[in-house]
Formats: C-alpha cells, structure tokens, sequence
C-alpha cells in the first residue's frame, strides 16, 4: 500500500488555515472576503424598483399591499472565489536527489488542497508542461480531499515546460478570475515572466511557489563536466569551479529575485523553497508569514 | 647510497610505471564529467563552455607534481633505498663451533667446554650486523655445516644451541679449508672464519696444520681441564692357549700434574684384573692383562678417576666364546688319523668304524677314510681312498708307482713342498673344471678340492700310508684343507676398543687387498688403504667395524671418544674474542620509513588542498595560478 500524500496529523494541522488573497473579484466570495455585489443568495442585500425584466419571485408583495409600488428585493450573491493549482509536471522537476522535487511540489499542492476544501472553496488542481494537462476539480469540504490526494499521487512528471502556450490555454481555459497557485521550478524552453505578466493582466492573483532542488541553485561538481538540459536535450561542455559555482548561484538568486518582483508587482506573492524543505515548515512558516494561509 | 630490494634499472621502470598510472589516473578522474540538469540557462551564463581538444589538459598541476612526488617516494621506499656504500652491504662469515669429544669436559667452574662455546657463538652471531650472514658449522673430525649462508638471528642460534658434543677428535685443518672452500663457493662477500672452542688437536691434527687464514678469529674458550682416560683396549686370544685372553690397555694423562688412578677390569660384572696407574703428565703407558674364559661376554675396563671428562674412563668390548672344529672320523685305522687331529686344541675329533650309525651326526666336519657314507653327506667331507663307486668325484684311473706333483698355484696347497714322492698307487679323479687340483699325477689330479656348498676334499692316496707319512707336508696339508674348510675355526680374533676418525691396522705380512675386507656392522664396506704394512680406515661414526685380513680378522670397537692430546695455539696476528666485532650496527643507514612518512605526508596534504570536499576551497585560494584567475576574470567580462 503507497503512502498517503500526506499524513494525518499534519492534515488535523492544517484544518485551522484558511487560503487567504489580497485582490477584489466582483461578484464572488470566497474565504473570509465579503462580497459587494448584489445576485442571487440566501443573505438580503437592499430593495430596488422594480425593471421590467426582473423576476417576479424577487418582488415584495407585502410592500406593493402597502405602497403599491413594485420593489424588488436584492439578496447578496455567494459565488465562491476559485482557486486553482497549477502543477509544474515538466520533466525538469525530477532534478536532484531523487525526485524529492517533483514531490515537494505535489505535497505542497496537496496542502493547499486541503486548506481550501475544509474552507469550501472550489479548488481546481491543473498541471501543465508543454501545455495544460489533466486537472481535477474539487470541493465541498474535507471529505473530498481522498480524490485530490490520489490525483495528486498519480502525476507522473515529464516533458518540456511551455510557459506561453500554457499561460495562453489557461486563460481561454479558466475565463473567470480567481486565485492562482503556481507551483513549478519556473525553468523551461522560453522565459516565464511574460506568460506570468499575461496572467495577471487577466485578473488572476498570483501565488508563485517557487520549487528548487539545492543542485539546481548551488551545483555540487567542480571540473570538467558536460551538462545537459533534461527537457530539451541541449549539451554544454564547461569547466566549472568554485567562482563559476559562486556565478551561478549568483544568477539562480537573480532570476528568483525578478520572479518575486514580478509577483510583487502584479498584486501578488512569491515564495522560493529548496525541495529539502519539509511540507509542513513551508505551510506554517513562510506562507503563514506572507499571509498566503493563515 | 644505494636499492637493497631492486636494481636501478627495475626502479626507474617501475617508477615510469606508477607515474603513467598516476597520470592516467588524474586525467580519468579529471575528464568531462557528464551530467542532466534542470536548465542551462545560469550554466551559460556562469562558465565559458572549453573546446574538446583541451579536454586533457592539466587543471592542478600542484595536485599531479605532489602525486607523482608521493609514488617516487614510496617506489624509493619500497626499494629501501639505502644511505651508505653497497660494497659494504653485508659479509658473509663462517662460524666453526668445536663440538668434538673433548668439548664434553668440565671446566674449573664445572661447566661444559660445549655451553662455554655455544655461549661464545651466540654472542659473536648477535654482535654481527643484522644484514651479515652467517654459516653454523660443526667441528669436529668432520666439518658439518648447520646451516647456510643466513642472516636470521633466531635460526643461527638455534642451530648454535642443538649442538652436542662428539666424539671424535677436531680436525682443525680439515675445518679450516672447509670454511674457506664455503666462503669461496657461497658466499658474496667474504667475511671472518670464526672458531669457537679450546683448541685441542690431535698430534697428526697439530702437524698437520695449513697456515692460519688471515680472516681467522678465535673466540676462545680457556679449558684447563686435568684428564686421565683410556685410549685403547685390546684383547686377542694367546696363540697357545684358545681358552686365555691377552689384554692390552693404553691410557694417558693429559693434564698437567701426575695422576694416579686405580683401573678395574671386569668381565660380565665380575672383576678379573685390577691395578693402579700412575702416569706422568702429558704421558701415555700401556698395561697388559691376561684372563681365561671360554665363555663370551662383555669386558669392561674402567678407570676409577673421577676427573673433568668422565667419557674416557672405561672401555667396553664383547669377547666371543671359543670355538672348536668338531670333526668324526670313519675310519677302520683311527690310530693312523688321531695323532694328526689331536695336535690342534681347537679341533676335537670322533673316531668312528666305517659301519658305525651315522643318524644323529652333528659334526662340522666328516673324514671318511676307505669307506663310503650310507648316505650322502650335507657338510663339508675329506673322503681319503674312496671306494671307486662312490667317490664324491669320479675316478678316472688308478696309476701306480708314480711321481706327485704339488700345485702350489692354488691356495690349498700353498707352502706346500716335497722332493720327488713316488707313490705307489694312487687315484686319478676327473674333475670339473671348477674343481681345484692340489696335488697331480701324470695322467690328471690325485687330491682335488670341490668349493660346495658342501666342500668337499678327494684324496686318491692315504698320506698317511703312503711315502709321504714321515714328511712334514702331510700335517701341512691336513692344515691347509681344514682351514679351507672351516675358516672361522682358524681364525684368530683380535678385538680392540678404540676412538672413531684414523684406524691404523698393522700388518704381520702382506696381504693381498682382494682378500682383506672391511665392514661396518650394517654389512657395508668402509674404503680403506694399505700402505708400509699397515691399513688404514676413516670412520666417522661410533660403531663396530670388521677386518677380515683372511687369517686374522680384527674387530673396532669404536666406542671411546677421541680426544686430542695437542693443544693448539692460535698466531699472534689472528683476531680474537669479540672486541673489534662492530657491535650490531649496519654499514649503511635505513631510509624507507622515513620517506614512507614524508610520502603518506604529502598525500594528507594532497588530499586536504585538492580532495572533493569542503578542502577544495582552501586549495582554490592557496594553489590558485595567476593566470587562471586572470582566466576568469575575462570570463566574467565577456559575460
């Protein structure tokens, strides 16, 4: 028998969080943010006067028996504020020690999962590579974590990362604005900032997780080495010291820095994690301080 | 300075061999490791990708050099290089530890002359450089080495201390050139002949001495050691008497002051003779005995002399009994044979009549005088005038009045001479060709001889009824056949207790050496030599030794240990004791611990500056080459 995704005590743990964004969506709820808009729901927002068009089950006879006017009454609109993972599945996540990467990434998504089905948010789990893949929708409470957890269980990774087609599949895929939890190392064929700048034009907040395994920041070999790119297949003969390795950590640091500063920017957050990070330090530490979940 | 385990030409090969490995070694370890990574976007933007023909190039040259440095000094100490002058590498020396008879004498301290000795060796082994080898000889008639050419301390000593003393006399010449033939033949290096002992010889051994090598050192063990002893005991039957034993006793006083000593002479246990000798210093008396006895038995004689080296004091020989020819005559005159066979003591003779029964006969010898057995007879027989059908050999005549003739071309009738005897009648035998004539007639042989077994003698005339009655070739010739017939009867023994090494026999005449024989008492035949009457033999070991000189055969007890009666006194110029030994240090000095260490050194710190681990920045900062860091700079220009 595999095991589970995740434990039951850091589940219990988790139960207490609540997935937490910053941005408006009009006419959706979610989470603890009230909604502004009128719609169809159980709460009573105000009256109006009645349009022609209206529907009829909306209208408040006693007033017309009294006024003989025809108000109509206005209930709070309770659509919930979606939230959706998306799930780095490339075949660069299976870098370093094992595939300790590729496992962070679905364990952490597997976290969140059920920080939003105890919530009852809607959570839609999607992963990509080249493109969008499978995905798996959930909600309504905690009890619908076990399909998530064996989604989440069943990612084989492989392939290479697309970043533009996928940011462009997402959007015609997922019209409507919400919360967008992206989880992957960020490293593919093209660049990830303008896809991530697309994204959050179209009104989604971005949470980036940024995953890294520690040779992907700090490569442990010295001498001469013939590197090549997992995903595309690309060589590279070098000789590599320790100023070289001081160099690319340098320039790993940099590129996670424009990462943040791009999320920064667009209204959203970014957290770097080294894949030797426990699941459970990442939840309860640098996300309950960025206020991602708390 | 120099390689005691290989030559130079196997340690520059064998160090081009570890460099090209090592070498090979570092460019393996150093070539393009290839790896799979996440991206190489930071790869390229960090490093300057290298051209594949700079592959092999060398990336720490301080990390090979100390490598290689390391390998040469452990090939250096493998080699065991050594500081000093190969030519004085090692001696090789020949140790000569006296372990002859005289070495089981007490010294004044009561101690063995042997464990003064062995102790001495041992010394002389420990105080020698290690390298320096050495061969364990035993001296003493023989030169028996112990060991090879070895430089093991532990095998040296032990072959030292299983020796025993001997009992012969040390042949110091014989030792000598032994020691120098080995030096010349085995050993590289020619180092000292080291004797051990006290330096007793015999005379012969004293005269006989070469000049003293110029590498001798005598490591001398002092033996005043006062000695009375028996050299020699013989015993030899009277020629007039079978039945008294004649006793002849040589001893000798080697000490220095006159000695007397009571010696009792026993024969099976019970004493036959005693006497006090009293002998002069450095002197040599013979006593005589003389005891009667038909009986064998052991004779011992013992010197009550309670001295330093009690191995001499008594001598022991066994005595045979006395034997007698048992002959039975039949014969219808027994008066004419009788007188002729009483004659002799050790001879008994039975007169019998022809018809007589012959079942329970037991005698050595049958005389069958004009008559002829019932049956054939299985001993030797002298048949005289067989009747001509039953004559042992054919008849083939009978002649009368007619001259014989003695052959004295044969044995048998050796000393055997008449003037022209005229018989009258007599037989004439057909015999064999293998058959020997004594005495012929015209017309064949008148007494022939048959060599058996059985033996037999044919006579055609009774000498005794014949002419030749009064002469004296008659008891001759009954002598000459009876000895043939029965030569042990004859025999005279003579039985001597003496020392083992040279056996001097003298001679009463000359002997043919076809008819002298000498054996051990395993049957083998011991090499000898005649010359001036007198034979010689070497034996090496105690044992008994037979000399069968046809009438006399001597038997060598050679029970007595020999001791030399010369003291030897080593030259002024030849080395002595252990002084000038150097004392247990080498000729050259040892390098290859230390160069072991300075190389696990060199590899620590190898290791430490250019292993894979957190090390590796320490050699980065210390072993950096100015022009790799100007390398770098320009790359992180360009990029």
């Amino acid at each position: 028998m595999p095991a589970p995704l995740l434990d039951r005590e850091f589940l219990e743990r988790l139960e207490r969080l609540t997935i937490h964004w910053t941005k408006s969506f009009a006419g959706l709820v979610g989470g603890h943010n009230t909604s502004r808009f009128a719609g169809a729901g159980q709460e009573f927002l105000d009256h109006r006067h009645f349009h022609h068009g209206d529907d009829f089950r909306a209208i408040n006879w006693r007033a017309y028996m009294r006024l003989e006017k025809l108000f109509l009454k206005m209930f709070q609109i309770e659509p919930r504020v979606p939230v959706r993972i998306l799930i780095d599945t490339s075949s660069s996540m299976t870098t370093g020690a094992g595939t300790e990467k590729f496992d962070f990434a679905r364990k952490l998504a597997g976290a969140l999962s059920y920080v939003g089905l105890v919530r009852l948010e809607a959570i839609q789990l999607q992963t990509f590579a080249e493109t969008l893949k499978e995905s798996l929708s959930c909600g309504g409470g905690r009890h619908r974590f076990a399909p998530a957890a064996e989604f989440l269980s069943g990612l084989k990774p492989g392939g290479n990362t697309r970043f533009f087609s996928v940011a462009r599949e997402f959007a015609q895929a997922y019209p409507q604005r919400g919360i967008l939890i992206l989880i992957s190392d960020f490293l593919g064929e093209d660049e990830c900032e303008r896809p991530l700048r697309y994204l959050a034009d179209c009104g989604h907040e971005l949470l980036l997780l940024h995953v890294w395994a520690e040779e992907d920041r700090t490569p442990p070999w010295s001498g001469e080495l013939e590197v090549e790119d997992i995903e595309t297949g690309a060589t590279l003969q070098l000789s590599f010291e320790e100023d070289a390795r001081r160099l690319y950590t340098e320039r790993f640091d940099a590129y996670a820095r424009g990462l943040r500063e791009l999320a920064i920017h667009k209204g959203g957050r970014y957290l770097g994690f080294s894949s030797r990070t426990s699941v459970e330090e990442a939840v309860f530490g640098p996300l309950s301080q960025i206020q991602a979940v708390y | 300075m120099f390689f005691f385990n290989l030559s130079g030409a196997e340690f520059v090969a064998l160090l081009s061999a570890v460099s090209s490995f090592v070498l090979l070694l570092y460019l393996l370890d150093r070539s393009r490791r290839k790896l799979r990574v996440a991206t190489l976007r930071f790869w390229q933007d960090s490093t300057v990708a290298v051209q594949r023909q700079r592959r092999r190039r060398i990336q720490q040259p301080w990390s090979l050099l100390l490598q290689l440095i390391a390998s040469c000094l452990l090939l250096l100490a493998i080699a065991q290089l050594r500081l000093g002058s190969p030519e004085r590498s090692w001696r090789d020396h020949v140790l000569l530890v006296d372990a002859s008879a005289w070495m089981g004498a007490r010294n004044a301290s009561n101690r063995l002359l042997m464990e003064e000795a062995k102790a001495l060796a041992v010394q002389y082994v420990r105080a020698l450089p290690s390298s320096d080898r050495v061969m364990v000889v035993r001296a003493d008639a023989l030169a028996t080495p112990l060991t090879g050419f070895e430089s093991r301390k532990p095998v040296l000593e032990a072959a030292i201390n299983q020796l025993q003393p001997g009992v012969g006399a040390l042949n110091l010449a014989q030792n000598l050139e032994f020691a120098a033939q080995a030096m010349r033949l085995e050993g590289k290096r020619a180092g000292e002949i080291a004797y051990a002992g006290p330096g007793r010889l015999t005379a012969d051994g004293l005269r006989d001495l070469p000049p003293t090598p110029r590498n001798l050192r005598v490591l001398w063990v002092p033996a005043h050691v006062e000695n009375i002893g028996i050299r020699k005991l013989s015993a030899r039957r009277a020629t007039t008497d079978s039945e008294l034993w004649q006793l002849y006793l040589t001893a000798r006083n080697y000490g220095q002051r006159r000695k007397e000593a009571p010696l009792i002479v026993s024969f099976g246990g019970a004493p036959v003779a005693s006497r006090l000798l009293a002998l002069a210093p450095q002197s040599e008396a013979d006593f005589t005995f003389e005891f009667r006895t038909r009986a064998a038995g052991w004779l011992e004689a013992r010197l009550q002399a309670n001295d330093s080296f009690p191995r001499d004091d008594s001598a022991t020989v066994e005595l045979p009994a006395a034997r007698t020819l048992r002959v039975t005559v039949y014969s219808p005159e027994p008066e004419l044979l009788r007188p002729l066979l009483a004659a002799h003591r050790r001879l008994t003779a039975d007169f019998r009549r022809p018809n007589d029964d012959r079942s329970n006969e037991s005698a050595d010898l049958l005389i069958f005088d004009r008559c002829r057995p019932l049956t054939t007879p299985k001993g030797s027989s002298l048949w005289i005038e067989p009747p001509r059908a039953s004559s042992p050999i054919p008849v083939r005549t009978e002649r009368r009045e007619i001259t014989l003739r003695w052959r004295n071309d044969q044995l048998l009738a050796a000393g055997l001479r008449s003037e022209d005897t005229k018989l009258e009648s007599t037989q004439v035998f057909a015999a064999a060709e293998s058959d020997i004539p004594i005495a012929e007639v015209e017309g064949g042989p008148a007494i022939v001889a048959r060599n058996g077994p059985p033996k037999i003698v044919v006579m055609g005339f009774h000498p005794l009824r014949s002419a030749l009655r009064y002469q004296l070739v008659t008891p001759l010739l009954f002598a000459n056949i009876l000895q043939w017939m029965a030569p042990e009867a004859f025999q005279r023994i003579e039985i001597q207790a003496t020392s083992i090494g040279l056996i001097r026999i003298p001679l009463l005449a000359d002997h043919e050496p076809e008819r002298i024989s000498v054996v051990s008492e395993g049957q083998t035949s011991v090499p000898f030599t005649l010359r001036d009457r007198t034979l010689r033999f070497f034996s090496g070991a105690p044992g008994i030794v037979r000399v069968n000189l046809g009438d006399r055969e001597v038997v060598q007890a050679l029970s007595l240990p020999e001791v030399g009666e010369a003291q030897w006194e080593p030259p002024k110029q030849v080395m002595r004791g252990l002084a000038r030994v150097s004392g247990g240090e080498n000729y050259w000095r040892e390098t290859w611990h230390w160069l072991a260490l300075v190389a696990a050194f060199i590899l620590v710190v190898e290791w430490m500056l250019f292993g894979r681990g957190s090390s590796r920045q320490l050699a980065a900062n210390l072993l950096r080459f100015p022009w790799r860091r100007s390398r770098f700079t320009a790359q992180r220009k360009a990029s």
